[in-house]
């Protein structure tokens, strides 16, 4: 099981109205860092394009996405739009995957030979949070943001 | 005492007058050839060259005051990004000699060298650029095009001679425009659209002018948002959202039952089904079309009459590996095909191309 150390840096800062000199406290487990297993099979549950909701316009019932603990990665079709299939570059339905920092990730980068596709995590993987995955890239367009959400099944 | 000066100051005013008014008699006007390239680069100064054959039939038309007209898009405003000048071997009078630089008409009635003459042969009231464009059409491009005109700063002594000259032209190209077709109009601003027919050089549109429409200028490097002026025009008819998208993108195309001809509604106007008739245009010349009406081309009713459907085209069109597609085409139709509803007063289909700013 490929293993992603996390570290969830949240500080919660108390702000006492009562007076300047209340104690600040932290919780303890804004600074505790969590293992997140992504590895498995993430089946797309919704899609957005520049912020408007396109899941009942475009069809992709049953997609997913293997990530493998081995570093490789496989989309079940290519019938469905991602940004490792474009006619105007590489196109490819498997490859390898990788985070760009396995300590701090905030992109996920899908390969296949020279081909290196970047897409940028929506949201910070928590260690109370891994059981969605989600992705925002572009297919085409830069002016084109779409966003990808995923569960884990 | 008082009459006999009127008369006096009238018949003095026509001595200076009328050799103005017959300054400007018959003659023939021939634009025998066009140098224009085929396809340009935006941005581009281009190079044309108008060769004219002029014939005064020897009717003892004396001086003349050269006209050019240029039919070109209004964005490459010409205005400002063009100069024209004309030359020739003629030179009976080193005084008023066959070649020299033109001057663009600004339309101030005031100035006679900007009073068009109609098809009459009579000043109109309107200038060169309006009476062109009525008179002469703007071609086959779709519209955004305007005339310009050109008056030669000096007069030419034109009497009792026949010669071939030049108009050349340097002009600056637009990038709003991915084509277009442009005309040449060659005359003298004594007749300016005088029409009749004949003369010495019959070929002539008329004796008095004549006029060129080129083929198609193709203009390569335009901005993503060019349009083909020799195209059909932008539609209301059907849009495709986002406003900027390459076909790699997911598209949404609309289509809005009720812009029809002129702002009337199309017959798909309160159709129950409406499906895309989409044909893929690739980078080879080869095309592919889905138009067999399918639950994957079906629809959908998102407001007044107006339908739509997202597709990714790679998949919707089954684009073969190491094709790139350039545009769709687009017309609507009713469920049994027996409505089809195209660009509309143009009995094409809707064609649009990737918009990337």
């Amino acid at each position: 099981m490929k293993k992603i150390i996390l570290a969830a840096r949240f500080i919660f800062i108390g702000l006492f109205l009562m007076g300047c000199e209340e104690e600040l406290t932290v919780r303890q487990d804004a600074l505790t860092a969590y293992a997140v297993d992504i590895n498995g099979t993430w089946q797309l549950f919704s899609i957005s394009r520049n912020g408007e909701d396109l899941s009942g316009k475009i069809s992709f019932t049953d997609y997913t996405l293997d990530l493998n603990n081995d570093g490789t990665f496989n989309l079940s079709s290519s019938k469905v739009p991602f940004p490792t299939l474009r006619t105007s570059g590489a196109s490819f339905i498997s490859g390898n995957w990788a985070f760009n920092d396995d300590f701090q990730p905030t992109e996920i980068q899908f390969s296949n030979g020279p081909s290196i596709v970047p897409t940028r995590l929506d949201q910070p993987l928590f260690g109370s949070n891994n059981t969605t995955l989600s992705i925002t890239f572009s297919l085409g367009c830069a002016t084109n943001t779409y966003l990808y959400q995923f569960k884990k099944i | 005492m008082k009459k006999s000066y009127k008369l006096l100051k009238t018949i003095a005013a026509l001595s200076v007058a009328l050799p103005l008014i017959f300054l400007f008699v018959t003659s023939c006007f021939l634009i025998t050839e066009v140098d224009q390239p085929s396809s340009v680069s935006a941005g581009e100064t281009m190079t044309v060259t108008v060769n004219v054959a002029f014939d005064s039939e020897n009717n003892g038309a004396s001086d003349k005051i050269l006209l050019f007209g240029m039919l070109v898009p209004k964005s490459w405003d010409a205005a400002n990004n063009a100069t024209v000048r004309y030359d020739s071997d003629h030179n009976a009078n080193p005084d008023q000699p066959g070649s020299g630089t033109m001057t663009f008409d600004d339309g101030d009635l005031t100035f006679f060298k900007s009073q068009s003459r109609g098809a009459d042969g009579n000043i109109t009231g309107n200038t060169w650029s309006q009476d062109m464009e009525e008179i002469l059409g703007t071609g086959e491009n779709y519209g955004e095009m305007e005339w310009v005109a050109f008056y030669s700063d000096n007069f030419i002594d034109a009497s009792n001679a026949a010669f071939d000259g030049t108009v050349t032209v340097q002009i600056k190209v637009g990038d709003q425009h991915t084509g277009t077709q442009l005309a040449y109009f060659i005359g003298n601003i004594g007749d300016g659209l005088k029409f009749e027919e004949g003369g010495s050089t019959p070929e002539a549109s008329s004796k008095w002018y004549d006029v060129d429409f080129t083929d198609c200028l193709s203009i390569t490097g335009a901005a993503a948002s060019a349009t083909d002026l020799c195209g059909p025009p932008p539609s209301l008819t059907a849009t495709i959202l986002p406003e900027n998208y390459l076909f790699d993108d997911i598209i949404s195309i609309r289509f809005d039952a009720k812009e029809g001809i002129e702002g009337a509604n199309t017959e798909l106007f309160n159709a129950g089904e409406v499906f895309v008739c989409a044909t893929a245009m690739l980078s080879d010349g080869t095309s592919i079309v889905k138009c067999d009406r399918d639950d994957a081309s079906k629809m959908t009713l998102i407001g007044d009459n107006i339908w739509e459907l997202s597709l990714w085209s790679p998949d919707y069109f089954d684009i073969p590996e190491g094709k790139l597609m350039t545009e769709i085409h687009l017309n609507f139709q009713n469920a049994d095909g027996s409505i089809v509803v195209k660009n509309p007063g143009f009995d094409e289909d809707i064609i649009y191309s990737q918009v990337c700013n």
